[in-house]
């Protein structure tokens, strides 16, 4: 079994330039809170050579170089940046284990028929987290332990060969096992500072001195496992986040922090082979209160371009009431959908471009008055549906479309007799419009409403339809036919619960 | 000369970015205009081939005379041949069940239902500018206010010149003016019933007159039958079980 391990030096400080890549090259420290308090948990190098180290308060920092730019971490940095981590090793292998703080584990199974050698595979995984902005380091070999002291032993990408796993991390210096300050300098006392000199003692003698924590540290540097892989499939959850140092009160600014959190989360989403569907805006106020959107994406894609733009149509609607101090944005993430064009049908709106439109127009209209017609999966006269989100299947199959619309050529009084015949259309009234009838023998004679009223021409009817008896809102309708003598036709119907009548249609 | 006039007027219309009513030639020949089938053979035989595309066209009539009911039938026609169509409803009238049976592939159809004059019109063009859609009806309702401005019918134009889309103005009477190439006048000749001791409504028939061609002769007329009702669609669904 061949392992790799994903290792990001310094995770915190990761995390940070992963959000602000222009901090690369600053003399930058990482705190874990706001305040002089605060410790310092990683510097850059170029903060290290001024002397400030892990470990010091942000004051004792300041005064050690005025000039250094201190940052607070949150934990949701870290965690979108280890999301991200295990989306670099997702998009190599299923077979993942997240151990968190900047390590992820994946099993190479299977993969050496799509690389030539395993550096070459190593040298990729590193490539695809730096695409991510995180700066990793990858180790290949045979145990999680081996594969983990590769990864933090060199460079770039290091590759134990299999078998070789002693010889390669015997000369390496013991202090990168990680063994408790106790316990090294104990070791510095006996004279053992390579992995090798403590793999060569034997086990009991090493559990007798220095009990089971020894024990583990030899095995470790042996190159044995303390447990195998385990891997979990990743929840698919797609969030990015930021913090502001200060409040932003206008859209465009905003617009500019959102627009490197889309770029980081679509470039996350393409990793796994999705695409962005709609989008959760959580903005954090200054009134310590949450404004939360739900942004829908007409048509999924990871432009963001396009998504930035329903953003700001969202954003210039509906302003927020107070500046915002804090921004996360959460994709919802859907399967591109692959589908053959077929060359005989005519092309349909570019999707980005529709969907930008189907934006402005719900801008306009409001979200559910825009979006195809549907029939109601119900038997009452009025109902219909409006679908807002998947409109227009995009490179609809003509499979799929006859599929979908098995009886469109139902017409039924298609009498070809020389003249054009064509299917009577109504045209709804909604809601329906009250009206008295006066009734003979218990069919309509005269109709008064408000936009219209005249004697009744001729009349067909009644239909009864009557239905969801065993619901809270059942009905019961006679429908009618009825010419009026201003020459329409109109749909009229009575309401037999309450004895009242509407007209909910002219035939047009 | 004229081919020199004819330049100039073009120039100062792209300047203006503008299309110029009625399309101006001055010696040279008019660009042929694409047709769209409005999926009856007579209708299309009156319009020399079928609705323009982009242009402004206008369905006219009240009530009852079956504008509505050749509309559905141009969307239909539309949508089974895979292009996408869009409805702007200001009057909230569409009726998906007429469309359905009219033969519509409804995931193909854009419905929108703006709440006013100015919505509807921003809509139109909005949709018109997305470019993709084969044609774009536009449903002014049954009353239309005073105040209707004129400007926009020659952003709307220019919009579906642009994207190839024919715009159909569905309204009782001419709205657009001279930036609609073509106004079909619909008409109720009469109601057909079914006599006898259950009567039914089947159809009715309608006259379809070309109050306005800019695009060949004006004034011809065609009769076209409109039949089934959501009663008699229902007494067939019943008959067939």
């Amino acid at each position: 079994m061949r392992l790799a391990c994903l290792y990001v030096p310094d995770f915190p400080l990761a995390a940070v330039l992963r959000t602000q890549p222009d901090l690369h090259g600053e003399r930058l420290a990482i705190a874990d809170g706001q305040g002089p308090r605060a410790k310092i948990l990683a510097v850059s190098a170029e903060a290290a050579r001024y002397g400030v180290t892990s470990g010091l308060s942000v004051a004792q920092a300041l005064a050690i170089d005025a000039g250094l730019i201190v940052r607070p971490i949150s934990s949701d940095l870290l965690r979108a940046a280890q999301a991200a981590l295990c989306d670099a090793a997702a998009s190599f292998s299923p077979r993942i284990e997240d151990t968190g703080d900047g390590i992820v584990y994946l099993d190479l199974e299977g993969l050496g028929t799509l690389f030539e050698s395993e550096s070459q595979l190593a040298n990729a995984l590193a490539q695809r987290a730096t695409h991510l902005g995180l700066d990793a380091q990858v180790g290949v070999a045979g145990s999680k332990v081996a594969a983990a002291l590769a990864a933090r032993n060199g460079g770039g990408a290091t590759v134990i060969p299999s078998g070789e796993e002693w010889s390669f991390l015997a000369p390496v210096a013991i202090g990168l096992l990680g063994p408790s300050s106790e316990l090294a300098a104990t070791l510095q006392r006996w004279g053992i500072r390579s992995i090798g000199d403590l793999a060569a003692l034997p086990t009991r003698a090493v559990g007798t001195r220095l009990g089971p924590e020894g024990v583990l540290l030899v095995r470790r540097a042996r190159g044995e496992d303390d447990s195998p892989l385990v891997p979990r499939s990743l929840p698919l959850h797609f969030e990015e986040g930021i913090d502001l140092e200060y409040g932003i009160e206008t859209v465009e600014p905003c617009l500019f922090v959102v627009r490197g959190l889309l770029d980081r989360l679509t470039a996350r989403l393409a990793l796994r082979g999705l695409v962005c569907g709609d989008l959760r805006l959580s903005l954090q106020l200054a009134t310590r209160g949450r404004d939360e959107r739900t942004i829908p994406v007409a048509a999924p894609s990871n432009d963001v371009k396009s998504l930035l733009a329903l953003i700001r149509l969202q954003l210039e609607t509906h302003p927020p009431a107070t500046a915002i101090e804090a921004i996360r944005v959460v994709a919802v993430p859907e399967r591109l959908r692959a589908t053959q064009l077929d060359l005989f049908r005519p092309n349909g709106p570019a999707p980005a471009r529709l969907a930008m439109t189907l934006a402005r127009l719900m801008v306009i209209c409001g979200a559910d008055r825009v979006g195809t017609p549907a029939l109601a999966a119900t038997h009452r006269p009025d109902g219909y549906g409006i679908h807002g989100g998947s409109l227009i299947a995009h490179g609809l199959s003509q499979a799929e479309a006859e599929k979908r619309s098995p009886a469109i050529s139902y017409m039924p009084y298609a009498i070809c007799d020389g003249s054009a015949v064509i299917s009577l259309a109504l045209r709804a009234m909604r809601p329906p419009r009250a009206v008295e009838v006066f009734c003979e023998r218990d069919r309509p004679e005269f109709v008064r409403g408000e936009a219209f009223a005249g004697r009744v021409v001729q009349a067909a009817g009644p239909w009864r339809v009557q239905g969801e008896w065993w619901s809270e809102s059942p009905y019961a309708l006679d429908y009618y036919d009825a010419q009026l003598s201003d020459g329409c036709v109109y749909r009229l119907f009575c309401d037999l619960a309450t004895r009242s009548w509407f007209v909910d249609g002219v035939y047009d | 000369m004229l081919a020199s006039t004819s330049h100039q007027i073009s120039v100062v219309a792209r300047l203006a970015g503008l299309s110029l009513p009625g399309r101006v030639h001055i010696g040279s020949a008019p660009e042929p205009v694409r047709r769209l089938s409005s999926g009856q053979e007579h209708i299309d035989a009156l319009l020399s081939g079928g609705i323009p595309r982009g242009r402004i066209s206008e369905f006219l009539g009240p009530h009852s005379s079956g504008k509505t009911s050749l509309v559905y039938c141009l969307i239909a026609a539309t949508t089974r041949r895979g292009e996408v169509v869009a409805c702007v409803d200001l009057a909230d009238a569409l009726h998906p069940e007429s469309l359905t049976s009219a033969g519509t592939d409804l995931q193909r159809l854009l419905w929108v239902r703006p709440s006013s004059v100015t919505d509807a019109l921003r809509c139109a063009e909005l949709i018109l500018q997305a470019g993709g859609f084969a044609v774009v009806v536009l449903d002014m309702g049954a009353t239309l206010p005073r105040s209707l401005r004129s400007h926009v019918w020659p952003r709307l134009l220019h919009a579906a010149e642009q994207s190839h889309t024919a715009l159909v103005v569905l309204t009782p009477r001419r709205i657009a003016g001279s930036f609609a190439v073509l106004s079909l006048r619909l008409q109720l000749r009469s109601v057909v019933w079914r006599r006898g001791l259950w009567p039914l409504l089947e159809g009715s028939e309608n006259a379809v007159l070309l109050a306005r061609n800019k695009l060949g002769v004006p004034g011809r007329q065609v009769v076209i039958r409109v039949r089934g009702s959501c009663s008699t669609n229902t007494i067939h669904e019943h008959d067939s079980r």
